[in-house]
């Protein structure tokens, strides 16, 4: 079924990663959340998600350390590494929050962690984009330049325009809300350069399921923002279609994330 | 007259007609010039990228079933092809196939040789490898670079230069695709025009002018192309590939090499 992976092991990984994603959504269906639980659907879902946030920085970093010093490639997956950690800190306090304490009111620590991973991120993408000296074919650039187009049209609509006109919410909430969608953006689109210049080889493959991550990340945050402003995001503590439709691939851009990085290890004879 | 630099080559009843690179699907990373004046093609740097099928004028499930054939079994012996070139001429001729694995036994491409027709011989008992193919390319560089008017130390100089340059470019190609490839001409033919340097990389041939280049031209180009690469792939894949290289050039090339300092990167 994963053949096109091109790797048995890889192909294996696919799978597991399927089955995992296969669980999380059928948990996320409300006859069958009712039935295990809130709480249990909860533990589940943090906690799997801040290990698979931590195992694609420790791919990240693995991927680092078989480079040499002073290989700018190295300093690429340091980064992303460093990205993936921070993301993971964010989910870990988020799952404190969610689990242990109350759902927090404004902006935590979770928010600044996630807001500042997007640095090493982008430095990471920016950095890969920039030592490839080339760019993609002229139909691509303008596929990118849609897509962002779209995104930035609906993040502008759903998501800038409400959190700009709530005056309940403090400055820095209005910045660290309106960061989510933008770094994502930026992180998405960059990730997505990279995949067409790269496309027609095997480095591709890799970068295409880390962009794919990357890209449902900006998508799911967009629909999350937009469900949590009208309230639509699990009202009254329990799940529904918007946020199945949010949380479902949140966890799926993880996924996909971690498995590129386990594509290009294998490629790099690292894993 | 062309010194013999080679080393020992595996037994062939003919020399090759022509030499092709692909990737793993199938695609064009490199065709020498001998193919494009088989097939009557005008410009080589137009193949690059092209799928197998076009470029040869075969049908896209007879390339498949070759691509899975050599993928999986590592080796095809003189399969029989009949070509239609662009100007809707035939060429029937046989092809060996060798696939090239990466570190983690993932087909990354095929090495193409193609032969005239002649009766069929049994197979050989041990099959060709990616060395092999890059030793025959080498040998047609070298009859390539022989036939110039060039002092005996650079055709040397031009032998190595070439065959790294060719073999990097097809791992490249492989890894990057075909942006990656022309991205990677671009850098050395803006250096050497930068540094007025009568040297330009096209379709992944370097022609360079009869009178050569300056020593440290072939040393600072190669230095680019090995930079660019270790930025593509990583510095490791890069050196490994140019060590194979480095182990089917004969020990004049390598000895001119290492004058120029062009071994540095192999030690």
């Amino acid at each position: 079924m994963f053949a096109f992976l091109g790797d048995r092991r890889v192909e294996r990984a696919a799978l597991l990663a399927s089955l995992l994603l296969l669980a999380i959504t059928l948990l996320m269906i409300k006859p069958i959340y009712d039935q295990v639980g809130d709480i249990t659907v909860s533990w589940v879902y943090d906690v799997s998600i801040v290990v698979v946030a931590f195992l694609g920085a420790v791919l990240a970093m693995m991927l680092a350390q078989a480079l040499e010093r002073g290989e700018v490639l190295r300093t690429m997956w340091l980064m992303l590494g460093m990205g993936l950690i921070l993301w993971g800190g964010g989910e870990a306090i988020w799952a404190v929050y969610d689990l242990l304490l109350e759902e927090p009111e404004s902006v935590t620590l979770a928010d600044f962690l996630w807001v500042i991973g997007y640095i090493p991120l982008f430095i990471a993408l920016y950095l890969r984009f920039r030592t490839l000296r080339a760019s993609p074919e002229r139909g691509r650039i303008i596929a990118v330049v849609l897509i962002a187009a779209l995104l930035i049209a609906l993040a502008a609509i759903y998501v800038f325009q409400p959190i700009l006109a709530d005056e309940e919410l403090s400055s820095l909430e209005r910045i660290v809300y309106i960061l989510y969608p933008v770094g994502d953006l930026i992180i998405g689109i960059l990730a997505l350069l990279v995949v067409f210049t790269l496309s027609g080889g095997a480095l591709s493959r890799p970068w295409a399921l880390i962009a794919s991550g990357f890209l449902i990340v900006a998508v799911a945050d967009l629909l999350y923002s937009y469900a949590e402003w009208q309230g639509t995001y699990q009202p009254e503590g329990t799940t529904n279609l918007i946020s199945g439709l949010t949380d479902v691939p949140y966890y799926a851009s993880y996924l996909l994330i971690v498995l590129g990085l386990y594509m290009q290890a294998r490629l790099q004879d690292v894993a | 007259m062309v010194p013999n630099t080679m080393s020992h080559l595996p037994h062939r009843s003919s020399q090759p007609l022509a030499l092709l690179f692909t990737d793993a699907k199938g695609r064009i990373v490199f065709v020498d010039n001998k193919f494009m004046e088989l097939m009557s093609y005008p410009e080589s740097g137009q193949l690059v990228g092209e799928p197998l099928n076009a470029v040869m004028g075969i049908a896209q499930a007879d390339v498949n079933q070759l691509m899975q054939e050599v993928a999986r079994t590592g080796y095809i012996h003189e399969h029989r092809l009949v070509m239609r070139g662009p100007s809707g001429q035939t060429v029937e001729v046989l092809c060996s196939c060798v696939a090239t694995y990466n570190d983690q036994g993932q087909f990354i491409g095929a090495d193409m040789t193609l032969y005239q027709m002649r009766e069929i011989t049994a197979p050989q008992e041990e099959s060709p490898v990616h060395g092999d193919v890059l030793q025959a390319r080498i040998q047609q560089i070298q009859v390539e670079t022989g036939t110039r008017r060039a002092q005996e130390e650079q055709i040397h100089l031009q032998l190595y230069f070439t065959a790294q340059i060719n073999a990097l470019q097809v791992l490249l190609a492989r890894m990057g695709g075909p942006r990656i490839h022309a991205a990677l001409e671009a850098c050395v033919n803006n250096l050497a025009t930068r540094k007025q340097w009568p040297a330009r990389l096209q379709g992944g041939h370097i022609t360079v002018d009869e009178a050569g280049l300056p020593v440290e031209a072939y040393a600072e180009l190669l230095k680019e192309i090995v930079h660019y690469g270790s930025d593509i792939v990583g510095r490791r894949p890069v050196i490994q590939e140019m060590r194979e290289v480095d182990s089917q050039i004969g020990d004049l090339s390598k000895q001119a090499a290492e004058d120029a300092g062009l071994r540095q990167f192999v030690r």
